[in-house]
């Protein structure tokens, strides 16, 4: 178990270098370059300034050099300036950090327990009436686009009915709990049901298969009422392999908040990178990605090694 | 007692030979949501191709601005009425499907060439380049599309030798997102096309053929490829509505297909600011592309259910 956890761990930190190199040539290739918002603002900089500034800040060696040179003060806890929020790049990041973990969390209480219920629901008699129902939601919730559902909540609730707000995150910070839940159940809701498609349609899958497993025949043929054997007998055994499943999907559901912050004004680690990639701010772009990368791979890490722990006839 | 028992055996009669083609046609046509899902697409590519004819009939050019005529209601030369910019939205939405439909068939076809070259090639070569492949699908396969396609999308092609007006022309933004989702969203189609390669490459027929003398190249192509072709048709189909819609999002977000060219993301980019003065330009762009969607994704369903012999006891709905 820890030889393996190490070597995976090992892993994952070569494949977060290499990552970071691909993201830094990447990054490197959006339009301008970093001092080109300040030649802009400042018509009496002559070429030839322009040309030494550009050799100070090391702008012009070849990508390897300026990778080494970003790595080496990266590493010594030095990520550099957002252009943005003219602050640096960690005191932006690490609020959006909470405000996503706040979203993605919220999101699975709804989408888990949701698919747990509808998939169980419909497994218990394929292709009944119920099956059919799930299926056809599931379908569709896999085939929505979000930004649009969004949109269409935001006319109905925000704009005709005037119940909830169109924003995700109150004006003022110190507004009140309830206050807090209103704001966040439009956005709350959309990317749930962005989440619980596939998540449906895989509980399903694994239920069907387990009840016709010999433990659940012999649960009930022991009498144990329905109830127990599904909740207790089955669904347990199913729900194991929903751990890797889930890790999987927090890529999709990352890019998902993506969008959902970026409509709901929510300031998130989505919203941060989708707002330094259009105003080309090179230092949050880059460290925003990274973060979301080494947050993806972590998760994909525990839930690999949760796995391990729930099945004991995984070993390792 | 005089007649002895005769006893005649008949043969019976063969049934017809049927084709896999054939059979499949049958079972596809069963499935009735599938078949519906298929007419409805045709249709809605038939309407989308008279984009054209329709602007020469009534005379609108889709990408010219009148900012005297916004927000038209229907009329019998605008059919939908006006958008913001006093653009026709009928037309405007007919050509935008002719592209995020395109989009969608191009990317998928693409990414499962990349798919499935290197699928096949890890599943056929085995040992350390399977291991580096499948290493790099599985952390491509964790990782957040949509922020990749955003930073891939806004590269600007200059820096990478193109000619400005190159880099800008419709053609080359078009190209360009059809070539960032199927860089990255091939893992799907290589975790398949591997897992058929290693089932083939044992088969007594290709090692046959190995020791007849057959080259790699030449065992692909004529013993794996076509043996592992139904479960990526089946993926395959199932891919082009999840292109459909990242290529939506990523055009909603302003880093896909960008205006003048209309697609059904980019006309909803406005849409939040219109949100009071113009809900309906809202609705329209996506009720089109969930039904594309959703009967794309219908129609892999069937196919699914056609192809695949497993599929037969646990019905079609799922």
């Amino acid at each position: 178990m820890l030889r393996y956890s190490l070597s995976r761990l090992s892993q994952a930190v070569l494949v977060i270098a290499i990552m970071s190199f691909m993201l830094f040539a990447v990054i490197g290739l959006m339009p301008g370059d970093p001092l080109e918002n300040m030649f802009e603002g400042n018509p009496s900089l002559t070429p030839e300034l322009m040309a030494q500034m550009r050799e100070l800040y090391g702008v012009d060696q070849p990508i390897t050099t300026r990778y080494w040179n970003w790595l080496t003060a990266a590493l010594q806890g030095d990520l550099g300036y957002s252009s943005l929020y003219f602050r640096p790049v960690l005191d932006v990041l690490v609020p959006a950090m909470f405000q996503t973990a706040k979203l993605l969390v919220l999101t699975l209480m709804v989408s888990v327990p949701l698919a747990m219920i509808l998939g169980t629901l419909a497994s218990r008699k394929p292709n009944g009436m119920i099956d059919t129902l799930v299926g056809l939601f599931s379908f569709a919730a896999i085939s929505l686009p979000n930004f649009w559902v969004s949109l269409l909540l935001i006319i109905l609730f925000s704009v005709k009915l005037g119940i909830l707000p169109a924003s995700g995150s109150p004006m003022s910070d110190d507004a009140g709990f309830w206050i807090h839940v209103r704001h966040l159940v439009l956005p709350v809701g959309v990317l749930a049901m962005f989440h619980v498609g596939p998540l449906i349609r895989y509980v399903r899958a694994a239920m069907i298969e387990t009840l016709s497993a010999d433990f659940v025949r012999t649960a009930r043929a022991k009498g144990l009422n329905e109830r127990t054997v599904i909740v207790r007998h089955a669904l347990r055994n199913a729900l194991i392999p929903m751990v890797t499943v889930l890790a999987l999907s927090f890529g999709h559901l990352f890019s998902g908040a993506l969008v959902i912050e970026t409509i709901f004004g929510m300031l998130g680690m989505g919203k941060l990178i989708y707002d330094a990639i259009s105003n080309v701010d090179f230092n949050l772009a880059l460290v925003g990605l990274l973060m979301a990368t080494i947050v993806v791979l972590v998760a994909n890490l525990l839930a690999d090694l949760a796995y391990a722990v729930l099945d004991p006839r995984i070993t390792l | 007692m005089t007649d002895a028992i005769d006893i005649r055996y008949e043969r019976a009669p063969l049934p017809p030979a049927q084709s896999i083609w054939r059979l499949r046609y049958e079972k596809f046509r069963s499935h009735r949501v599938a078949t519906y899902s298929l007419l409805c697409l045709a249709l809605l590519i038939l309407v989308c191709l008279s984009a054209w004819p329709l602007g020469q009939m009534l005379d609108i050019d889709p990408n010219k601005t009148n900012l005297l005529a916004r927000f038209r209601p229907p009329s019998a030369q605008h059919w939908l009425g006006t958008d913001d910019l006093g653009r026709d939205v009928l037309l405007r939405l007919l050509y935008g499907g002719q592209v995020s439909i395109a989009v969608g068939v191009l990317a998928t076809g693409l990414m499962s060439i990349v798919g499935i070259a290197i699928g096949v090639s890890a599943g056929f070569l085995g040992g350390r380049v399977d291991s580096v492949l499948m290493r790099i699908t599985d952390v491509l396969i964790a990782l957040p599309l949509i922020p990749l396609l955003i930073v891939l999308g806004s590269i600007d092609l200059t820096k990478l030798g193109l000619s400005a007006s190159a880099a800008n022309s419709p053609l080359f933004i078009f190209l360009r997102i059809v070539i960032i989702i199927a860089l990255v969203d091939w893992t799907t189609m290589a975790r398949i096309a591997r897992a058929g390669t290693i089932q083939m490459r044992s088969r007594d027929y290709v090692r046959a053929a190995t020791v007849s003398g057959a080259g790699r190249i030449y065992n692909v192509f004529i013993h794996v490829l076509p043996n592992i072709s139904t479960p990526l048709i089946v993926a395959a189909t199932l891919t082009v509505g999840r292109v459909i819609l990242l290529e939506s999002t990523l055009s909603f977000l302003g880093f896909g297909i960008v205006p003048p060219t209309p697609t059904w993301g980019n006309m909803l980019t406005n849409a939040q600011q219109l949100i009071i003065s113009a809900p309906h330009l809202a609705i329209y762009p996506g009720i089109l592309i969930f039904v594309t969607v959703m009967a794309v994704n219908f129609v892999g369903d069937g196919v699914r259910y056609a192809f695949d012999p497993r599929a037969e006891n646990e019905g079609g709905s799922q």
